[in-house]
């Protein structure tokens, strides 16, 4: 009954346990202009991603993936969530959805304050936990994506603590670093973007910039996501 | 726009709030509009409070500039943070030529 309770009916992250943080297009959107000026968190943690400078807003676009909306990031523009209280922690599991425009410049699709969480660059999606720490997997398209990436402290090795998964597909990561065995310390976010002057910015459109849990899910759990926003933004899994 | 550059924080406070009131900021959150459904942040956590922002040099020298050339001038007072100061001063105040 308690599974079959999650399995049925409309898909909802907040229906797999410990969502810690959901952002969502279609969702919890403040306007000013047309431009971003707020985005909030769906899983009453209160983690909003917001811009109080005019200038560095993000334009929301309307009827552009498979008729959803999308918040269209560009250069000098993004938003911060500020104090995330995602900190050292032993298992994470982040997904983000996105469409590039171009796969060559620099571009930081989830920033922290001194790095990329997720960005590409010269065909590369480059998947950081710190500075200096990370791994790189080939990336050319430009079509909308799924990214799932999976941080587990408890395995031992690089491969095995942190994985990515395109598109359902899981990704061998070229390594730089040694993966720690818990996540660096990450307080303030930054959603297309990189740091607070709004560099690398990424050039396209945003659905899901972070959805989060503090565990390692399942497959079957990663799975259940990936065919919804499969399902959603018409995306192919592999 | 005119920018003033000096270390005066009473002056520079003075001067953010007669460019903010000219300019309408703090926004007036009546033009926030929430769009989509489920939970929405306070529209005060996105709310735009000043049309300029206050800048700090490494040689603690404040600057008072538009958002629109925040980030420029900023990347060019990094850039230029072993030369003079006077010569920094003269290149942010050529952006008002």
């Amino acid at each position: 009954m308690g599974l079959m309770s999650i399995v049925s009916g409309k898909f909802s992250p907040l229906k797999i346990p410990g969502c810690t943080l959901w952002l969502e297009a279609d969702r919890g959107i403040t306007l000013v202009d047309g431009k971003v000026s707020a985005w909030a968190d769906q899983s009453g943690n209160g983690r909003h991603a917001i811009q109080g400078a005019v200038d560095n807003r993000p334009t929301y676009a309307t009827n552009q993936l498979n008729g959803y909306p999308a918040m269209q990031s560009a250069e000098g523009k993004g938003l911060q969530i500020v104090d995330t209280g995602i900190v050292s922690l032993t298992a994470l599991t982040m997904i983000l959805v996105f469409k590039a425009n171009d796969v060559t410049t620099n571009q930081v699709i989830l920033g922290t304050n001194t790095t990329g969480v997720a960005q590409i660059l010269n065909n590369t999606m480059r998947v950081y936990l710190d500075t200096g720490i990370g791994g790189d997997f080939a990336y050319t398209s430009t079509a909308t994506s799924i990214l799932v990436l999976v941080f587990d402290g408890a395995q031992v090795g690089n491969e095995n603590r942190y994985k990515a998964f395109l598109n359902g597909e899981q990704k061998a990561l070229s390594f730089t670093g040694t993966v720690p065995d818990t996540f660096p310390t990450k307080t303030d976010l930054y959603i297309g973007a990189y740091t607070g002057l709004y560099d690398y910015c990424f050039t396209g459109l945003i659905v899901v910039p972070f959805l989060s849990f503090p565990s390692v899910l399942t497959s079957s759990r990663r799975q259940q996501i990936e065919r919804h926003y499969s399902s959603k933004y018409a995306i192919a899994l592999a | 726009m005119a920018f003033v550059t000096t270390t005066d924080k009473a002056e520079l406070e003075k001067y953010q709030a007669e460019v903010d009131s000219k300019e309408g900021y703090p926004e007036d959150l009546a033009r926030h509009i929430y769009v989509g459904g489920g939970i929405h942040a306070p529209k005060e956590l996105g709310q735009a409070k000043h049309y300029a922002e206050i800048i700090q040099h490494p040689d603690k020298t404040e600057y008072a500039l538009p958002q629109s050339v925040k980030a420029e001038v900023t990347a060019k007072l990094t850039a230029v943070e072993a030369l003079p100061v006077d010569w920094v001063k003269e290149e942010v105040m050529m952006e008002d030529k």
